[in-house]
C-alpha cells in the first residue's frame, strides 16, 4: 500500500533504506535525524522516563539497521512503522510485558501525509495538536488512555468508571475527528 | 463483522490495541486472509501512528545517537576485525600454498635424484656383485689352478727369447691330464700396431694348438691361463707375433720358446 503523495518521502526513505541495507552508517545517522524527535517524544510520553525512552529508540533504529532489508517501502511507510513500532514497544515496556517485537515486514502502516522534512512534521504535528485540543476532554481523555496508555476499552471503562460502550464512542469520535482534519 | 469484514470502529479498536485479547485474535486471523480488511487496517494504523504527533516534542539526548552509532561502529568492527581474520588466514594459507608448491616440486626433484641414485647404486651394486662374484670365480679359478699346479703331473717349461726378444723370458706350468696351462713373460718388447702376442702349444704330433693372445702390458701384471685339450702331450711352447685377435696357426716371428 503507497500512500497517495507520499512518493517522494517514499523514495527518499527508500533511498536511505537502500544505503542501510549497504551498511552505510551515515545513512542511518540521517534516518535517525529525521526521525528520533517524534519516536523518542511519542516513547517519553508513554514511559515518562528519559533513559527508557532512549532505549526504545536506540532498540528500534538497531533494528532498523540489522534488518533493513525487510522493509518494503512500497508496501507501506517507513516512519508510519517505526512510530507504530516504537509505541508498541514503548507500550510493552511500560506494561512490564515480554515478547516478539513486530518485524518491518509486517503490520503495514499507511500514511497519508509525508513525514520527511521537518516543516511537514512540524505541520501534522499542529493539525494533531489542534485536534487534540479541539476534543472534549473526555474524548481526549479516552484517547490517551488508549495510545499512550496501551489500555483497552474495558480497562478505561474500568479507570473512568463509564460503560465500555460510551468509551468505544468516545475513541471511536476522537478517530473520526482525526480522519477528517487530516484529510 | 459487517458484511464480512471488520467494522471501522473495530479496526480502530484493533489498531490501538484496545480489543480484548479474544476479539484481537479474532481481528487479526481475518485481516490475514482478507484482502480488503488489510488495506483499511494500513490507512487506520497510519492515522492512529500520528496521533504520537499529540506527544509533546522533546529530542533525546546526543548520547542517544552516539550510543547506538557506537553500538554499530563497535559490531562493524567485529565484523571487519572477523572478516581480517578471515583474509588474514587466506594469504596464510596462500603463504603456504606458495611454499608447499615448490616445496613438493623440490621433493619431486630429491624424490626423482633418489631414484636416479637409488637405480644407479642398484646398477653398482650388481656391478659390486658381478664383480664379487667374478671375484669368487675368479678364486675358484685361482685355486683350481693352485691345486692344478700342485698336482705331481704337472711341469714346468722356461721359454727364453730368440733373435726377435733377447732379454724376454717366460714359463709354463702344464698339467696334460687336465688339458691346464699357466704362463708369465717378462721382457717383451713392445709390439706393432695392429699386433698382438700370440702363445702356442706345440704338440709332439700335429698343428700347433693356440692357447691364447696378450698384449705385453697384460702379461706384465698377472699370470695368464689356458685351456687345451686334455692329453696333449706337447713338444714345446712358444710365442710368435701374430695380427690382432690372433690366427688359427702361427705365421710371425717367434719371440719366445721353450722345449719340454
Amino acid at each position: 500500500v503507497r500512500a497517495a503523495g507520499n512518493a517522494e518521502d517514499a523514495y527518499n526513505d527508500w533511498s536511505l533504506l537502500l544505503r542501510i541495507r549497504e551498511q552505510d552508517e551515515a545513512a542511518l545517522s540521517e534516518l535517525y535525524d529525521r526521525y528520533s524527535g517524534l519516536v523518542y517524544s511519542q516513547a517519553y510520553r508513554i514511559l515518562r522516563d528519559a533513559g527508557a525512552a532512549e532505549e526504545v529508540l536506540q532498540d528500534l533504529f538497531y533494528q532498523v539497521w540489522r534488518t533493513a532489508e525487510k522493509f518494503d517501502v512500497s508496501r507501506g511507510s517507513l516512519p508510519g512503522w517505526l512510530l507504530v513500532a516504537a509505541r508498541n514497544r514503548a507500550i510493552s515496556k511500560l506494561r512490564g510485558r515480554s515478547g516478539r517485537f513486530e518485524q518491518p515486514d509486517e503490520n503495514a502502516v499507511a500514511l497519508s501525509k509525508s513525514l520527511e522534512s521537518s516543516s511537514t512534521q512540524n505541520l501534522l504535528l499542529e493539525k494533531v495538536r489542534t485536534v487534540m485540543d479541539s476534543l472534549p476532554p473526555a474524548q481526549r481523555e479516552a484517547i490517551e488512555f488508549a495510545y499512550f496508555e496501551g489500555m483497552s476499552h474495558s480497562e478505561i471503562a474500568e479507570k473512568t468508571g463509564e460503560p465500555l460502550g460510551t468509551i468505544k464512542t468516545r475513541i471511536r469520535s476522537a478517530m473520526e475527528m482525526l480522519k477528517k482534519v487530516l484529510s | 463483522l459487517s458484511n464480512g469484514h471488520i467494522r471501522e470502529e473495530d479496526l480502530e479498536l484493533f489498531a490501538l490495541g484496545a480489543l480484548p485479547n479474544d476479539e484481537a485474535a479474532a481481528a487479526r486471523a481475518h485481516v490475514s486472509t482478507c484482502s480488503e480488511c488489510a488495506p483499511r487496517l494500513a490507512e487506520v494504523r497510519g492515522r492512529m501512528a500520528l496521533l504520537a504527533l499529540a506527544a509533546p516534542q522533546r529530542q533525546p539526548g546526543p548520547d542517544a545517537k552516539e550510543h547506538l552509532l557506537a553500538k554499530i561502529a563497535t559490531e562493524r568492527r567485529g565484523q571487519r576485525q572477523a572478516l581480517r581474520t578471515d583474509e588474514g588466514r587466506a594469504p596464510s594459507t596462500m603463504w603456504w600454498t606458495w611454499v608447499l608448491v615448490p616445496a613438493s616440486l623440490a621433493l619431486a626433484l630429491v624424490c626423482l635424484s633418489l631414484s636416479w641414485q637409488n637405480r644407479k647404486l642398484e646398477k653398482q651394486l650388481t656391478t659390486a656383485r658381478q664383480a664379487a662374484q667374478g671375484m669368487a670365480n675368479e678364486k675358484h679359478r685361482a685355486d683350481d689352478l693352485a691345486r692344478t699346479l700342485m698336482q705331481p703331473d704337472t711341469v714346468t717349461v722356461k721359454l727364453a727369447g730368440t733373435s726377435q726378444a733377447r732379454f724376454a723370458a717366460g714359463v709354463v706350468k702344464f698339467n696334460e691330464r687336465l688339458g691346464v696351462m699357466l704362463y708369465a713373460a717378462e721382457q717383451l718388447p713392445a709390439l706393432p700396431s695392429g699386433k698382438t702376442y700370440q702363445m702356442w702349444l706345440v704338440p709332439a704330433s700335429g698343428a700347433p694348438i693356440s692357447a691364447g693372445i696378450f698384449k705385453p702390458e697384460e702379461i706384465a701384471i698377472r699370470l695368464l691361463t689356458a685351456q687345451v685339450p686334455p692329453n696333449t702331450t706337447p713338444k714345446a711352447f712358444a710365442v710368435t707375433i701374430e695380427p690382432d685377435g690372433g690366427v688359427p696357426q702361427p705365421t710371425g716371428p717367434q719371440v719366445l720358446l721353450g722345449a719340454c
